[in-house]
């Protein structure tokens, strides 16, 4: 069963990846060509697979340039936090003392501050658009993987071949480089995918709320928006994207756990 | 008082332990060695009624004249805690960590002798210093983390005799435990079992532990029991090669030098057929192709072996 | 014990400090004049002027922070730009709908997630496990906001049940009121008692299998009493921390709630706040929700300090 959840969770995250990657090259119709004259229409057309928005706007096309839109998002704010997190979890655990105790109560400021009200505050000053979304997700993102970094890497820090290292006299960056990255990796990369499907719904909140991808490339999250106004006459407008953001979420969480089992069954813990 | 017939415990419909017998009245005592995954430990959830829900026991277990294995689970949980009590190995562990002892101690005078708040914790106290914690009073209301090692073994005794009973379980009591502190809570095991008359098993890995308390003794290998008579007899003359064996890798043992014995316990679902300890066994030969029966070698004692007579 | 409690409250107040410092840096320091930003490139010089005056851009930058945090410090938010009002008496009026919206998620996920928790763990491996598993899996994995359409979808515009947003107020009567903020905590509490249940679910799993629990069945209690009286206490500390851990998502949800429901809270506040420019509301909200949070997980710090009694020794 345990497996179950590992191929599952990759045929998924592969799906959407070919979605992004595809909407790149092609989409059944231009995701934003409108046409007045096809307003509205009902899932299942020949023409219109998923149906039409309000302007015309063929579904499917937009949910597919969204996939692309959304994962990039979500991959860019993971990758800042990764790359931030990761690098200052690591210097904790090596050098301790004051930057540990410092990194510590800097994460719980950032903590205070979720994706959402990060976006909104910066969207005063940077205004909205992707780029806001990557900062306000990705910082979010940092405290979390300096502790995931910290936690694996001061337990290499233990091992008795790190001892032996540092009594051949090698430096503590020498250390984390050779001994403690390649040992944390697989952490690292579980944390990733977890952090990957969070990215994808705290993206799809800011685009709700206007403050993420602004048009005209198309988002699932504005879809979602837009459908509220005609919730009463075309439910399917607010059905699809909502099922596009769940199944990506779903199959990356999927994916992380499968990892995590797959990787280091005694590493099975909620958190 | 306790009359066990034929009990033998299987696991996923794996046999863990072969049929055993042995019959204990009160005031008696019985070590059970063996190593881990000889079914020592089975024996006594079995003797308890905590079985974990993959295995399962057939055969007879009476006490005081009623068959555990028949029982319901309200009338186990009448007699656990009150007749029968017992010593777990890891004192850390199995002390909720998150209570006072004291509380724990009272936790089955309330349950069993219906006693108040109030007197539960004066018999609580009294019980804790009848285990010889020192300063008893004053560390009711600590919690386990409080406590050393030895002391929180201490209470573990003082929860199994809380209400009196008349069998008392002890599965490792020792070996989670400092060298030093190992021989204070065996004397304390002995002590209070004699002082109030009841029945002892106790399950070691030690033949050591068990040669100092207990008066009868049963060696299990891989399930089956493969000798049992008095303890002195059996340790002085053991006539079976893995008792034997076990003796010799005692230290300070009479021959000297420390031995070992060759291999480990076979699996579970991987033990040979015929005499199960042949693959580590200096005397195997054909014979030992066939499973050797336990034998009355003398009044008390039996041996499971088709080379009994070749020992030294 | 006292010793805790005060240098718990001390990185607390440390911690809300530097928050405010992040706010401030951001808000009043980054867009270089605030005014400017408030008022946009056409406004008349002597509006601009007069805002920059109410403002104290012509003080340092330390006058006017100390100004602000001075003034949160006393309940004095300041003047709102676009509203014209007390920001403190703006933020009293969104609280009353924001914190029973949350209050009312917390319970209702709770009350969810705790016995379903112990439910999958209870029939640990056979079929109510694995429902409950997958569905807390699907739970985790949909956006809170599309549970709100779909919860308008269903009660509103389907059964007519309840209303599909907007908030009466309390005048209007506690029925109305609670009326109308039923789905919008159901939208918020769905995905927040998936990852309870996981959490509860694994942790009641650990406590049965120790060894302490042993201890009490062969005390004599049933397995249930052992679970209760041993297990229950243990069990609570993740779980309590999980509660605490998820705030931050519950301010954020309660933000993009507030908006698919049009109930007028402090979310919905610091949405209208950013759309009219208003860095003064802005990041008075902002503080106090991130205030929130930390608030929140130094209880929960607390909290479980009671509840495990390791925990006293090692920090007294």
């Amino acid at each position: 069963m345990k497996r179950t959840a590992l191929w599952l969770g990759a045929a998924l995250t592969t799906i959407v990846v070919a979605m992004a990657l595809v909407a790149q090259a092609w989409t059944p119709h231009a995701p934003n060509r409108m046409n007045m004259r096809a307003r509205f229409v009902a899932p299942g057309d020949p023409v219109h697979w998923l149906g039409t928005d309000h302007f015309g706007r063929d579904i499917t096309s937009m949910i597919l340039a969204g996939a692309w839109q959304s994962l990039h998002v979500a991959v860019l704010a993971v990758a800042l936090g990764l790359g931030v997190g990761v690098a200052l979890g690591l210097a904790a655990a090596a050098r301790r003392g004051a930057i540990d105790a410092v990194l510590m109560r800097a994460n719980d400021v950032v903590f205070a501050f979720p994706a959402v009200l990060s976006a909104l505050v910066l969207a005063a000053v940077l205004g909205a658009g992707a780029h806001t979304a990557v900062i306000a997700i990705g910082v979010f993102n940092i405290p979390v993987f300096a502790r995931v970094a910290r936690a694996g890497a001061l337990q290499i820090w233990a091992r008795d071949y790190v001892v032996a290292a540092r009594a051949a006299g090698r430096g503590w960056l020498g250390i984390t480089v050779i001994h403690v990255l390649p040992n944390i990796a697989g952490l690292l990369v579980v944390q990733a995918t977890i952090q990957l499907a969070l990215a994808i719904l705290a993206e799809a909140g800011l685009s709700f709320l206007g403050v993420g991808i602004q048009p005209p490339a198309p988002s699932w999250g504005r879809m979602l928006s837009d459908a509220q106004t005609y919730l009463d006459r075309a439910p399917h407008l607010a059905l699809v994207p909502g099922a596009a953001i769940a199944l990506a979420v779903f199959g990356l969480n999927l994916l992380g756990d499968g990892l995590r089992d797959w990787l280091d069954p005694k590493l099975r813990r909620t958190r | 008082m306790l009359d066990v017939r034929d009990l033998a415990i299987a696991i996923n419909g794996m046999p863990a332990l072969e049929p055993v017998s042995f019959s204990l009245a009160r005031g008696q005592s019985l070590g059970i060695v063996g190593e881990s995954g000889s079914g020592k430990s089975l024996l006594a959830l079995a003797l308890i009624g905590l079985l974990p829900p993959a295995a399962k026991a057939t055969g007879v277990i009476d006490f005081e004249g009623r068959d555990l294995l028949t029982l319901d689970e309200a009338a186990l949980c009448q007699i656990r805690g009150a007749s029968i009590g017992m010593v777990f190995q890891e004192p850390m562990t199995a002390l909720n960590p998150a209570q006072p002892i004291g509380r724990q101690v009272a936790e089955g005078l309330v349950l069993h002798r219906g006693l108040d708040r109030m007197g539960a914790a004066a018999e609580a106290l009294r019980l804790l210093e009848r285990v010889r914690i020192p300063g008893a009073a004053g560390r009711m209301a600590q919690y386990p983390h409080e406590l050393s090692g030895g002391q929180r073994q201490r209470v573990g005794i003082a929860i199994a005799l809380a209400c009196q009973p008349t069998l008392l379980l002890a599965d490792e009591p020792t070996t989670a435990l400092d060298v030093t502190v190992q021989a204070e809570i065996l004397d304390l095991l002995a002590d209070l079992a004699a002082e109030d008359g009841l029945a002892l098993v106790l399950i070691s890995h030690d033949l050591g532990v068990v040669a100092t308390t207990t008066a009868r003794v049963m060696v299990l290998y891989a399930g089956q029991c493969v000798e049992t008579g008095p303890t002195a007899d059996v340790l002085a003359n053991p006539r079976h090669p893995y008792t034997a064996g076990l003796l010799r890798a005692m230290p300070g043992a009479a021959g000297a030098r420390l031995q070992t014995i060759p291999g480990s316990v076979p699996p579970l679902g991987q033990r040979p057929t015929g005499c199960s300890f042949r693959d580590r066994c200096g005397l195997a030969d054909a014979a030992c192709a066939e499973r050797p029966d336990l034998i009355a070698v003398a009044p008390g004692r039996h041996v499971a072996c088709h080379h009994r007579d070749q020992l030294p | 014990m006292a010793l805790f409690l005060a240098r718990r409250l001390a990185t607390m107040l440390a911690t809300l400090m530097a928050a405010s410092v992040v706010l401030f840096l951001v808000l009043d320091i980054l867009p270089g004049d605030p005014a400017l930003v408030m008022l946009g490139t056409e406004a008349q010089a002597d509006t601009l002027a007069a805002l920059r005056r109410q403002m104290g851009l012509d003080q340092p930058a330390l006058t006017r922070y100390l100004a602000w945090i001075g003034g949160v410090a006393v309940g004095d938010f300041g003047l709102s730009y676009t509203w014209r009002l007390p920001v403190a008496g703006l933020i009293l009026d969104r609280m009353a709908v924001t914190v029973p919206l949350a209050a009312l998620a917390i319970v209702i996920s709770t009350a969810i997630a705790i016995p379903a928790g112990v439910l999958a763990a209870a029939s640990h491996g056979r079929a109510a496990d694995w429902v409950i598993i997958a569905a807390s899996q699907i739970g985790v994995a949909v956006p809170n906001f599309w549970i709100g359409i779909l919860l308008v979808l269903g009660f509103s515009i389907g059964l007519g049940w309840l209303p599909s947003g907007g908030f009466p107020g309390w005048e209007a009567g506690v029925g109305p009121a609670i009326a109308a903020l039923i789905l919008p905590s159901l939208a918020l509490a769905l995905p927040q008692a998936a990852i309870l249940a996981r959490v509860t679910r694994s942790s009641v799993l650990e406590v049965v299998g120790e060894d302490y629990i042993r201890t009490a069945r062969a005390k004599g209690l049933s397995r249930s009493q052992a679970l209760w009286r041993h297990g229950l206490r243990n069990a609570l500390i993740p779980i309590v921390t999980i509660i605490g851990l998820q705030f931050p998502v519950l301010i954020a949800g309660a933000i993009l709630i507030e908006n698919v429901f049009a109930l007028p809270g402090l979310g919905r506040l610091i949405f209208q706040a950013l759309g009219q420019r208003d860095l003064i509301v802005l990041k008075d909200v902002a503080l106090l929700l991130a205030g929130l949070v930390i608030l929140v997980n130094s209880l929960v710090d607390i909290t479980y300090t009671l509840i495990d009694p390791r925990l006293r020794g090692r920090v007294a």
